[in-house]
């Protein structure tokens, strides 16, 4: 009788416990009442406590912070007592602790807002229209999984700027930040917006050749600024024969992780503009693919050319990010096409240029435009995409996390985000610009990635990358990264300046996209025909004829699925167009 | 030499119901009596029922247009709009003729080598030898896909991979194995042969050493050789166990095997690469449109399912092998 009265609890509870274990799954788990502003409630009964300067004081809270980027966050090794989260608590009382994800962003998002398990504050890519984030966010916020912030901005100024037409461009304001979606709701803060066009950051795209190769092949890289030129000055570099720095064979002409950044070998077929937009004869709105003939492939057939003359990096789409970097730190690409920063960050990991400083990579152009301009960075009146910060309906205390947000991107929280502690690891000069100490520019001389890393470890320049709303620092500064002023790479500097940020004035034609009647037809035909894989795939066609062919159809398949709605868009875009004189295409 | 048929067992044949003793009482009653074995198997039912019935009411979300707060039960019905945008997709019958491609092709090659593998293991006379063969050929399982890509594209790599290196020390040209449309196939036959052979071959070893060996040795007095004894006592005893294995094979026909082929694709092979797995990825789940993505998983899983009804038909009549 024991042993069956045993074996019957023992049954019991093994089911028991497998039915435990599914409890809590439902449909979603149930939002805060007020929008998740519970911090707000018990402060409204009780006496709120404010620093000298107006910030209020809450009693020690912690925010979990999502960066939802693929990869490459590492948290610190102490996200509560290093030195600039320790003054931030001492200030205000709320301390964020900051986490990773390794996968893609829209899955994780989608993952997060299905489940209802959603962290306090969210930082993730709001590019606009029908990037996979932004849709993911933009549901969110129409479905009742984020906070509106429209009510609590204007109690937090630096933050409220982001709504500024000149912070944000007019387009991105009616269009993705207020979208029809939200019904008069701000769900979205925008970050790494420039407060002026001096704070705009300059990416230094190009494309850098080893300098030992323009030695010997007696050519001035900087003089290269056609597509034709270029092309002689890689096949010329081809057949010399060049060897890495561990004597084996190079590769001509390579990129970053993933492709990046490809397109600039092909940059003499562009334009200076906004939009893939163009018009015809008559002066109607529509665009090359649509147009066809051949000035609409012409970049993709030298592309395929490159490849098939072996000049392009086969393996460069599809290549981890490990594998870039070694590729560049071991000089095996004579050419790359990527930031310069980035460049230079691959050979200080490598030591490149201490064992052979002939290889140091050095400008290529930059290339001219089509009609003969200057290549340069273009860039809006205002950002037109952005990566965000959002708050779920389940942040624990809404008002800490835009507290800690509106100090940390004052002019106090942004010197001690960015330089530390005063007369510990900067001093102010005579204009009271915040400069680094003797000591840590000698530090950073030597090794610049080492003391990034020792600075990053005690805070200091921890959240300059996930939380700058309004960027004012070149402004305040005159620089926009500590060093920049006493110990910046001089050559990434100079090629800034040769490759200038430029802003285009107008309002984007691609703007109006998002209020196209049909605009889900629209982006569910952009999701399915991805034109980048097919360009991709006419690269690695036998001959130029198959490239042709594999062009040919994806327009033909662009022109003719969901009911022609390409073709409706563009003639919705060519009456817009003409409906008002400020648009740029 | 003939081999007698009947002398050999059969595996898989469904004992006819006993219809006396037991089954005069009703079940309840039965349930009753057996109270104790029906309660050791309480977990397993409540196991089945919460983790393969439950979520299954989540497929009616390849009929709703799902909404965050309204969780699938809640939000509204849309009909067969999803199904209707996948069939009607310019890209549907690439993704279904790429995806049926290269199940057959590892239907073809990938599922007998396994069988012929665990015959061979069979036949192996020095035991040590035969258990490090064994689990020499189970370690790749355990490798993840990620890693098995990485190293042949370390391995493949135009630039500084080791087979290139030789054919260029024979002075021929590189290739860019990984990426060129024509080497796409036989990497994911060959990869996914490496990697699957061993653990796949231990169900026939496991059936393999359940032969007779008075069979055995009745043929090796009969005279057979040991090619003989394979074909004609071997793998008629593992008969059963391959048919089966078969109908759940040609069930799985729509899954090319999702990760292995996302980690290959290269723009110059994605016109064979790109299979219903990661179309759904690319259309459904990255971009947040699970209802989309559910449609498929259920579109895939009513055409299986229709496979493993004929193929179960089939393999009854002809072959006497069935799983139900």
């Amino acid at each position: 009788m024991k042993k069956r009265v045993l074996s019957a609890i023992l049954c019991s509870i093994m089911a028991a416990s497998l039915l435990a274990g599914c409890g809590g799954g439902g449909e979603s788990s149930a939002p805060a009442a007020d929008g998740g502003s519970t911090g707000t409630e018990s402060t409204a009964t009780e006496e709120v406590k404010r620093t000298e300067d107006g910030y209020q004081i809450f009693d020690d809270v912690t925010l979990s912070y999502l960066y939802c980027w693929n990869g490459g966050f590492q948290p610190l090794e102490n996200q509560y007592d290093n030195d600039v989260a320790k003054a931030i608590r001492d200030k205000i009382g709320v301390t964020i602790e900051i986490e990773g994800v390794m996968m893609t962003e829209s899955e994780k998002l989608n993952l997060m807002f299905a489940s209802g398990d959603m962290p306090d504050i969210i930082n993730a890519p709001y590019w606009g229209g029908s990037d996979a984030c932004t849709v993911t966010i933009r549901k969110a916020g129409a479905e009742g999984r984020l906070i509106d912030l429209k009510d609590k901005l204007p109690n937090y100024p630096n933050l409220a700027k982001a709504y500024e037409v000149g912070v944000s461009s007019l387009q991105y304001l009616e269009n993705e930040l207020n979208h029809a979606d939200f019904n008069g709701g701000q769900y979205v803060l925008p970050w790494q917006l420039p407060g002026s066009a001096e704070d705009e950051t300059n990416w230094a795209y190009g494309i850098f050749v080893r300098s030992d190769v323009a030695e010997t092949l007696g050519v001035d890289p900087t003089s290269i600024k056609t597509q034709d030129q270029l092309w002689d000055f890689m096949m010329q570099a081809k057949e010399y024969g060049f060897k890495d720095v561990n004597g084996n064979d190079t590769i001509v002409a390579s990129t970053h992780v993933n492709g990046s950044n490809y397109g600039d070998y092909v940059a003499g077929f562009t334009e200076k503009k906004l939009t893939g937009y163009i018009l015809d004869d008559e002066g109607n709105i529509t665009t090359p693919i649509l147009q066809g003939g051949k000035d609409w492939m012409e970049s993709d057939l030298y592309l395929w050319r490159m490849v098939q003359e072996g000049l392009l990096d086969q393996e460069c789409f599809k290549q981890s990010n490990e594998r870039a970097v070694e590729k560049i730190g071991n000089g095996t690409p004579l050419f790359v096409s990527f930031q310069y920063s980035g460049i230079v960050t691959a050979t200080q990991q490598s030591g490149l240029y201490d064992t052979h400083p002939e290889m140091r990579y050095t400008p290529v152009g930059p290339l001219n435009y089509k009609d003969g301009q200057s290549l340069v960075q273009t860039a809006t009146d205002g950002r037109t995409g952005s990566p965000c910060l959002i708050f779920p309906t389940t942040c624990k205390n809404v008002d800490a996390a835009l507290t800690y947000l509106d100090y940390i991107n004052s002019e106090e929280g942004m010197m001690l985000a960015s330089y530390g502690i005063e007369g510990d690891t900067y001093e102010l000069n005579e204009e009271g610009q915040p400069r680094m100490t003797q000591e840590w520019c000698d530090k950073y001389t030597a090794d610049a990635a080492a003391t990034k890393e020792e600075l990053r470890q005690r805070g200091i320049g921890y959240l300059n990358t996930t939380n700058f709303v309004v960027d004012l620092r070149k402004t305040w500064w005159g620089e926009q990264n500590p060093f920049d002023s006493n110990a910046a790479v001089q050559e990434v500097e100079e090629y800034k300046e040769m490759r200038p940020v430029e802003r285009i004035k107008g309002y984007p034609l691609s703007a109006f996209e998002a209020s196209f009647e049909r605009y889900d037809d629209w982006m569910d035909l952009n999701a399915q025909l991805q034109e980048g894989e097919y360009q991709q795939r006419a690269y690695f066609a036998e001959t130029e004829e198959e490239a042709k062919e594999i062009l040919n159809e994806y327009r033909d398949m662009l022109l003719n699925t969901n009911d022609g709605v390409y073709q409706e868009m563009i003639d919705y875009l060519n009456e817009m167009y003409h409906s008002r004189d400020d648009i740029a295409l | 030499m003939s081999m007698n048929s009947a002398a050999i067992p059969r595996k898989n044949v469904r004992p006819r119901r006993q219809k006396e003793g037991a089954s005069s009482k009703p079940l309840w009653k039965r349930i009753c009596e057996h109270k104790i074995l029906y309660l050791f198997m309480l977990p397993c039912v409540v196991s089945l029922l919460v983790f393969n019935y439950q979520p299954m009411y989540g497929a009616t979300l390849a009929f709703k247009e799902y909404h965050y707060n309204l969780g699938i039960l809640g939000s509204p019905w849309v009909g067969f709009e999803h199904f209707e945008r996948f069939l009607t997709s310019p890209q549907f019958w690439i993704t279904l003729k790429n995806t049926v491609i290269i199940t057959s092709l590892k239907l073809l090659i990938c599922f007998p080598a396994p069988i012929v593998l665990a015959l061979m293991l069979n036949e192996m006379r020095a035991p040590k030898y035969k258990r490090f063969v064994q689990t020499m050929s189970y370690l790749p399982n355990f490798v993840s896909w990620v890693v098995v890509v990485q190293i042949m594209t370390a391995l493949f790599s135009p630039y500084g991979g080791i087979v290139n290196d030789i054919r260029k020390a024979m002075g021929l040209e590189t290739i860019f194995f990984m990426g060129e449309a024509s080497y796409f196939y036989p990497i994911v036959i060959l990869s996914d042969l490496w990697k699957t052979i061993g653990w796949n071959s231990i169900i026939y070893l496991s059936a393999l050493s359940s032969v007779s060996t008075e069979l055995t040795e009745a043929a090796i007095i009969d005279g057979a050789g040991r090619l003989q004894i394979v074909w004609h006592v071997n793998l008629p005893a593992i008969r059963g166990t391959v048919g089966i294995m078969f109908i759940f094979a040609v069930g799985g026909i729509l899954n090319a095997g999702f990760d292995q082929i996302l980690l290959l694709q290269q723009p110059g092979n994605m016109q064979y690469a790109e299979v219903l797995d990661t179309f759904v990825l690319k259309t459904g789940l990255s971009q947040g449109k699970f209802e989309y993505a559910t449609a498929i998983g259920l579109f895939k899983s009513l055409f299986s399912f229709l496979l493993v009804i004929v193929t179960n038909y089939v393999a009854s009549k002809l072959f006497d092998i069935s799983i139900w």
